[in-house]
């Protein structure tokens, strides 16, 4: 900072001390996570230091256990499912309210968002009410099938929040210009939506992806003899013995996490770039 | 009364709800808080030996009604716990740093972003029975391996630790973006008139920031009041929340779908009745985030 500025928000010393206390922030959120990635390569079942040394047995036991494969399986299927769906549904929805003048919108998009201030657990249990084996009111079999609804729905405002906006952000004269050249609405919307939503409509799948692969509590009312890898995971927490096994399943799933998640901050802030200068 | 009657009755007190003040300029806000009142009143009608609640009452849990009261406490605390900590750390990334702002939101917000059971499982290493915090006293000789330091891992302190952990990282976006939206030169008038730093922050910045608290503390609150997985899984007996006497009322012990049914709705019209009633700060906070 420059001599005669003098700075309106914190003293230096006030600075100083915020400073420490986002440092030891830091640390109290990265620390938890990176102490289990640590110990997932340890060489013991037994969780303290000093560390016996490295290992990845867990890791090859973890691959080769059919339980952890298979749920990981089925939650690869059920997370690919979501994407799709949630993200075909919710661009259908954001253009309906970004173009079309529909009446009660603001009413529309509250139910839409609907499912973000609903407690998962209701959500879960309503569903089983809903698929119950016994007399269903759907006749949809409690399962894989059942998770993915689920999924859909949780993921559904997620995917409309990141779509609305950029659907709602394109010039309409794009549009207008297109189809008085002679474009049907499909190819308006094929070579001129389309291009400029690409950004959002890719993040929209990723992040649909990750709330379903990380879902738990609803994917836990609903399975059946296939569990998806939280509800496997989870139920070995419950158990709470064996945590070794555990530990290769959930360092996988922190990273690949991650990865898909700073994907998909990137592609949404370069499609931000790409629809301004569209405009 | 028929089955349905009581749907069609329902049905019209969550259109009203939802859309009232769409239905009604003037009036739609009442409309709503009345809807949800009558939604409510079921469960909470005098006399108290009559209503729902009570009457989905079973002796092994004890009173839902103060099971409920404790999920609210607990909710509360961590969501005031949550925005006293959030804030100077947004405060400090709005106004201490000046280099590369944003990749630091992103490394703050990113764990947010990432699975929570695994944030669970995270501590569990920490504090469980077998955890390094245990293994620690073990080998120090403080404890006996057979007699872990159980309160750690299994009690309502850590529910609360574990959803702060969980939430505090995302409500530092909001409070971020109204600090970020604060105009500086109403600050240095401040300044320059002789206020003190302390002065201008509580003159200024924080009334101009206090939407964005306020969701911030909601975004907290909220979910939290139904929340399921951290309790069943750190919580133990005195951790127990509501969200978890729902589910043993459908897979677990208990095993009444009817008494289960009734709490969901009791839960469900508490949740909505906050979301919407505060759906301005929530739309300032949520906006904000996409």
């Amino acid at each position: 900072m420059s001599r005669g500025t003098t700075d309106v928000f914190m003293s230096r010393n006030g600075k100083r001390m915020l400073a420490l206390f986002f440092a030891g922030f830091l640390v109290f959120l990265y620390l938890p996570t990176i102490l289990l990635i640590i110990f997932s390569f340890n060489a013991s079942t037994v969780i303290a230091f000093p560390l016996t040394g490295f290992t990845t047995s867990f890791y090859s036991a973890a691959w080769q256990n059919p339980e952890i494969k298979g749920a990981l399986i089925a939650s690869l299927k059920v997370a690919a499912g979501t994407a799709v769906v949630a993200t075909a549904l919710a661009v259908l929805v954001s253009y309906a309210l970004a173009r079309k003048s529909l009446r009660f919108k603001a009413g529309v998009s509250a139910l839409l968002l609907l499912p973000l201030v609903v407690p998962t657990v209701v959500l879960g249990v309503s569903l089983l009410v809903l698929f119950r084996p016994s007399d269903p009111i759907i006749p949809i079999p409690l399962g894989l099938w059942a998770v993915l609804i689920g999924h859909i729905v949780i993921a559904l405002p997620f995917c409309v929040l990141l779509l609305l906006p950029r659907i709602a952000s394109i010039d309409k004269r794009l549009e207008e210009a297109a189809h008085d050249l002679g474009a049907s609405g499909l190819t308006t919307f094929r070579r001129v939506v389309l291009p400029l939503i690409l950004p959002a409509l890719l993040a929209s799948l990723i992040v649909a992806f990750v709330v379903s692969i990380d879902e738990v509590v609803v994917a836990s009312f609903l399975v059946q003899d296939q569990a998806t890898y939280p509800v496997y995971l989870y139920s070995g927490l419950r158990l709470s013995g064996q945590t070794s096994l555990l530990m290769p399943v959930a360092t996988v799933m922190i990273v690949a996490s991650t990865i898909l998640i700073l994907a998909a901050a990137l592609i949404s802030r370069y499609g931000e770039r790409r629809v301004g200068l569209a405009r | 009364m028929p089955a349905w009657v009581l749907g069609v009755f329902f049905a019209a007190l969550v259109i009203g709800a939802v859309f009232g003040p769409q239905l009604s300029e003037r009036y739609g806000g009442w409309i709503r808080t009345g809807a949800f009142l009558l939604l409510l009143a079921p469960f909470l009608t005098i006399p108290a030996g009559n209503n729902l609640l009570r009457v989905a009452e079973l002796s092994s849990e004890g009173d839902f009604l103060r099971l409920f009261f404790r999920s609210v406490t607990m909710a509360t605390t961590s969501a005031i716990w949550a925005v006293i900590i959030a804030f100077p750390i947004a405060y400090f990334l709005a106004f201490g740093i000046k280099k590369s702002k944003y990749i630091w939101l992103l490394i703050v917000i990113a764990p947010f972003l990432t699975s929570y059971l695994l944030r669970i499982f995270a501590w569990k290493i920490i504090l469980g029975d077998q955890g390094l915090f245990n293994s620690a006293l073990f080998e120090l000789g403080l404890r006996d391996p057979d007699n872990p330091v159980s309160f750690l891992i299994y009690s309502q302190f850590t529910v609360i630790l574990v959803l702060l952990y969980a939430w505090v990282p995302f409500i530092i976006l909001p409070i971020f973006i109204a600090l970020e939206s604060v105009d500086r030169r109403l600050l240095e008038a401040a300044t320059d008139m002789g206020a003190s730093r302390l002065q201008a922050m509580r003159k200024i910045t924080l009334p101009l920031a206090a939407p964005g608290i306020v969701a911030a503390f909601l975004f907290v609150f909220i979910p939290s009041i139904g929340e399921y997985v951290t309790p069943s899984l750190v919580g133990g007996n005195n951790g127990y929340m509501f969200g978890q006497a729902i589910a043993s009322q459908f897979v677990g012990g208990a095993l009444n779908w009817q008494t289960g049914s009734v709490l969901s709705i009791f839960l469900l019209c508490v949740v909505l009745f906050l979301a919407l009633s505060t759906s301005r700060f929530l739309r300032a906070g949520g906006g904000a985030t996409t």
